[in-house]
């Protein structure tokens, strides 16, 4: 390369100063640069000689410095800074998102706890523990509150057998309800307020919601357990104790506190029998 | 991949730049839902833990950082048939208290005291409120009975502590609908202090303060099985120092 191009290089650096992002600075210089060796091949074609090219090609280009502050009035840095900060917060987001994110997707937090030892949807599942099922209903009663939609999605009538501990061996008649909760919002909390459910049935027996209460007992009581069974909806069950399967007709359970009074009546007639 | 590169750098740096800032703003609301959407204040936590609780909305009467042992952030508040007690700190849940209102006048603990262990080492302090609706009173005196046992296990024995406590406490308003009462025990640098004797009456004092604050707590299996009874009785006073009412509550039954 002929050394005198050297001026070249001088003149595009000058000329270029006055641009603030470096990326817009490099490129607009090889561009100038190009340009200039372009227009300096040009001349040698024409047959001028090497000195004679360069200096004719530098003063074609005019002065550096008035360039300088044209291309910097063009070149605002705004956002080429702009766009290389949103790369870089992308990135670090990205990173720092993906391990929770990950985590509230695959993790197994929706595990249901089936709280007696076997899920009510699955009949099988009454036998193989010791119990007999008897009805299955699927009573669909939904009530709204406060944005959270409450349906009791399944109803199943059964037997719970169980050992008291004197020897002997107890019979006592068992709805079980499932409850779902769901509210549209993911950041919507879902707390337990089963503990403050309590049913009345068509034959006027009241059941107390309580957790305190085991399967032992032989008094009417409700008992209600919560587990978060997705990342929208919470699932309650509900056991309701020494109930009379065959006498009645339906049940309601209900919530009424703060002044709210919400109702889920169950039609217990119908159904799928064992 | 190159045609793709290509096909991005011919988007003008400005349009690049407006695409980056939306999907930055997508990707950090994914990242806000993924750790639990925090609130950015406890008034909006609260909000949130009352309407999840099905109570509410409520008007928020006292609302303050009280730097407890157990709890940082303190908030009363009211609805038309109960008062909520809620506290909050940064290491545990929320706690929410719902109590219905008896009549015009209701007295309250906050939900969560330095429970059973460690009356040492620290001041207790436990926040009673009186919640009225008597807009004449503007001086009130609180006075507490607690009487009972306690029973704790320990070691695997179970012992019944014997209570005995009455308190009186007074309080000027500091704000429309409430009084505000402390109880406190005072600060016990080590167990030497009050030896190691569980029925010392700094210890006694710290359940009777235990049992005070469970009364008040929805915290399952937090309430120890007492036989122990709570009574309070509120006198309100106006400007003459005249007394307007008293009142006899029962805050908690022998079970």
């Amino acid at each position: 390369m002929y050394m005198g191009k050297y001026k070249f290089k001088y003149w595009c650096s000058d000329a270029v100063s006055g641009i603030v992002f470096p990326p817009d600075r490099e490129k607009v210089c090889e561009e100038l640069y190009q340009h200039m060796e372009d227009h300096y091949q040009d001349l040698l074609d024409q047959g001028m000689d090497k000195e004679e090219a360069v200096r004719e090609t530098v003063q074609a280009m005019g002065d550096p410095w008035a360039v300088a502050k044209d291309l910097a009035a063009v070149h605002r840095p705004f956002w080429g800074y702009f766009l290389r900060a949103t790369r870089i917060i992308l990135v670090l987001l990205l990173i720092i998102t993906v391990i929770p994110f990950g985590k509230y997707i695959w993790n197994e937090p929706y595990r249901e706890n089936t709280v007696w030892g076997f899920d009510i949807r699955d009949s099988e599942a009454f036998a193989e523990k010791g119990h007999t099922f008897l009805r299955r209903l699927e009573p669909d009663a939904t009530v709204r509150s406060d944005g959270y939609t409450f349906t009791v999605t399944d109803a199943v009538e059964w037997l719970y057998r169980y050992a008291p501990g004197d020897g002997t061996e107890k019979i006592t008649e068992v709805l079980s309800l499932r409850m779902t909760e769901f509210h549209p919002l993911p950041w919507a909390e879902h707390r337990e307020v089963g503990q403050w459910f309590w049913a009345e049935d068509s034959l006027g027996n009241i059941y107390g919601c309580t957790k305190e209460n085991n399967a032992y007992s032989e008094e009417n009581y409700l008992c209600a357990y919560g587990d978060q069974s997705g990342p929208l909806t919470y699932t309650y069950k509900l056991w309701i104790n020494d109930f009379d399967v065959e006498n009645t007709e339906w049940i309601t359970i209900h919530y009424d506190r703060d002044g709210r009074d919400l109702t889920w009546h169950i039609d217990l007639t119908g159904g799928d029998g064992a | 991949m190159r045609k793709l590169k290509n096909f991005w750098l011919r988007i003008p740096r400005r349009v690049r730049a407006i695409g980056n800032a939306g999907l930055i703003l997508l990707v950090a609301v994914t990242f806000y839902v993924s750790i639990g959407a925090p609130t950015l204040t406890e008034e909006l936590a609260f909000r949130r833990a009352e309407k999840a609780e099905l109570i509410g909305p409520s008007d928020i009467l006292f609302n303050e950082d009280v730097k407890n042992y157990d709890y940082q952030h303190l908030i009363l508040a009211e609805t038309d048939y109960g008062v909520i007690t809620y506290v909050s700190d940064e290491t545990w849940s929320p706690d929410l208290c719902y109590t219905e209102k008896t009549g015009d006048i209701t007295v309250v603990a906050a939900p969560k005291g330095p429970f059973n262990w460690g009356y040492f080492n620290f001041e207790v302090r436990l926040p009673v409120f009186v919640v009225d609706d008597v807009p004449e009173a503007i001086r009130a005196e609180l006075e507490l009975h607690i009487e009972g046992t306690y029973v704790i296990h320990l070691n695997g024995e179970k012992l019944e502590i014997p209570l005995d406590h009455h308190y009186s406490l007074k309080a000027d308003r500091e704000a429309e609908h409430f009084f505000r009462f402390q109880l406190e025990l005072p600060f016990v640098s080590t167990l030497d202090d009050y030896g190691n004797d569980i029925d010392a009456k700094h210890g006694a004092d710290g359940y009777a303060l235990d049992l005070l604050a469970e009364t008040f707590s929805n915290l399952e299996g937090r309430l120890p099985t007492s036989s122990a009874s709570i009574t309070a009785t509120v006198r309100l006073y106006d400007e003459e120092n005249d007394l307007i009412t008293e009142r006899e509550l029962t805050l908690r039954e022998p079970e």
